[in-house]
């Protein structure tokens, strides 16, 4: 994985957030290092479909003993979670 | 696609219908004492679905989902297998899946035998099962966490020896503002109230359960703090699927008792089964029975196979619910008159049907679940 596919991801992210969420938030506002839990992007449904796209857009299935608030807090962690989901090494 | 149970299913179901039929009556009357948590854990209902190292029986979704069916196919108080279930889906799976292992150890045999009882204290007076909304707070404390909040609609609330709640630790967590507990009914801080007087599903007593201060040590946390939202959707997959079979058993039940009764009753000299209306009328019960069982099987399939179950334990959760209740309400139809007096036992399958499209999330949820696997 390079950082070009790194910003690919993040920008995907980024990109479904702000616009299939319907989070109600400014796009603006939500970036990479925003607080999603603390500005209440992520609640109940929008984490469930945020999953439900990780898994279908991404090939990436988050198991239980990953599914944190520290592996959820901003699209940065969101991005590096998948990232190590899908590195042949990740312990799941 | 092979549509038939196995020669083991089969015989598991037969008896178990068969021992249902021997249940004691105190077992209908909401008296959840130690024959009737024997009697229980004797047709396996208290740990069908946990591994049998663990004291249980070592089945999977379908068929824990078949041993419910059969039992309340032989006929066994509706309110009784759900209390029964609500200990097993939404009490023990959680343990199973999320406690540290010593507290497994020390929970799961006693709880799949009856020693314990659980409650699912999950429910508020204000939010409702929505558990991103909860009034209950779970402050830190040295070792644990100090309970502080109301739950009502605790299903074995008055009887439990344990509770499975859930709690607000983080505010501003979003997703993760919740965690899980498994709290011992004797714990400092915990009253129980007494059972409330329910229309239906009375062989499940309810009420509330209060924590004021109430201390849980961190061995009984859950999951990972701020994993309640997690553990209560795992516990519901479950709960969703396994537990509705059990209106698949009377729906089995009902029909039968009005295939009897058209057959046997007579009108202006004419059978029952022979106005078209009563046969159509049957017809449709037999269509929504058969087609909610395709769904529920097919969602026990999907959490047996490891694959995402949610739009199937979704669809099958909203088609067996409606079901039940249209169904027991055209049981009423065809009975008639006889439908209002207490011995046909036709409205006591009305009261036990209705609350279906309620608990476990309403029909409107299931809906909206659906609509959101379909990518809405």
């Amino acid at each position: 994985m390079t950082d070009l596919d790194r910003a690919t991801l993040l920008d995907q992210l980024l990109r479904h957030v702000r616009e299939e969420l319907a989070t109600g938030v400014p796009p603006e506002q939500i970036t990479a290092d925003a607080p999603l839990l603390e500005m209440g992007v992520l609640d109940s449904v929008r984490t469930a479909r945020l999953l439900a796209h990780i898994r279908t857009a991404h090939g990436v299935r988050v198991p239980p003993v990953h599914m944190t608030g520290e592996h959820f807090r901003t699209l940065d962690t969101i991005t590096d979670l998948i990232l190590l989901l899908r590195s042949p090494t990740a312990s799941l | 696609m092979d549509f038939s149970l196995s020669a083991e299913q089969e015989e598991r179901y037969a008896r178990t219908r068969e021992a249902a039929r021997a249940l004691s009556p105190r077992a209908s009357a909401g008296t959840f004492d130690g024959t009737v948590r024997k009697e229980l854990a004797g047709l396996g209902l208290l740990g069908a679905a946990v591994p049998e190292e663990c004291g249980g029986a070592g089945l999977g979704a379908l068929d824990s989902a078949l041993l419910y069916e059969a039992a309340s196919d032989g006929g066994a108080d509706t309110g009784l297998l759900f209390a029964a279930a609500a200990h097993l889906f939404a009490c023990v799976r959680p343990v199973l899946e999320f406690a540290r292992p010593a507290t497994r150890k020390t929970l799961l045999p006693a709880l799949c035998s009856g020693a314990l009882m659980a409650g699912n204290a999950m429910t508020e007076p204000e939010a409702g099962s929505d558990i991103s909304r909860l009034v209950t707070r779970a402050t830190r404390t040295d070792g644990g966490y100090l309970l502080d909040g109301v739950k009502s609609f605790v299903s074995n609330g008055p009887v439990a020896d344990l509770y499975v709640t859930y709690a607000t630790t983080d505010p501003d967590g979003g997703y993760f503002a919740s965690t899980a507990f498994a709290v011992d009914r004797d714990s400092p801080g915990l009253v129980a109230g007494e059972p409330m007087e329910k229309s239906g599903l009375t062989g499940c007593q309810a009420g509330e359960v209060r924590f004021s201060r109430c201390f849980v040590p961190d061995e009984r946390v859950l999951g990972s703090p701020g994993q309640g939202q997690l553990v209560f959707q795992a516990s519901m997959l479950w709960e969703r699927s396994c537990l509705f079979a059990i209106y698949l058993g009377q729906q089995e039940r009902v029909i039968r008792r009005c295939v009897q009764h058209a057959r046997e009753r007579r009108q202006s000299g004419k059978r029952l089964a022979d106005l078209p209306p009563v046969a159509d009328r049957l017809a449709d019960m037999k269509l929504r029975l058969e087609s909610g069982r395709l769904l529920l099987y097919r969602a026990c399939a999907e959490i047996d196979a490891g694959r995402d179950p949610a739009l199937w334990v979704a669809l099958a959760k909203l088609a067996v619910s409606e079901a039940a209740v249209t169904t027991a309400l055209d049981a009423g139809r065809i009975f008639g008159g006889r439908a209002f007096l207490t011995e046909y036992g036709i409205a006591d399958e009305v009261r036990d049907a209705l609350p279906a499209t309620t608990f476990s999330g309403t029909s409107d949820i299931q809906r909206q679940l659906i609509a959101r696997e379909l990518g809405l």
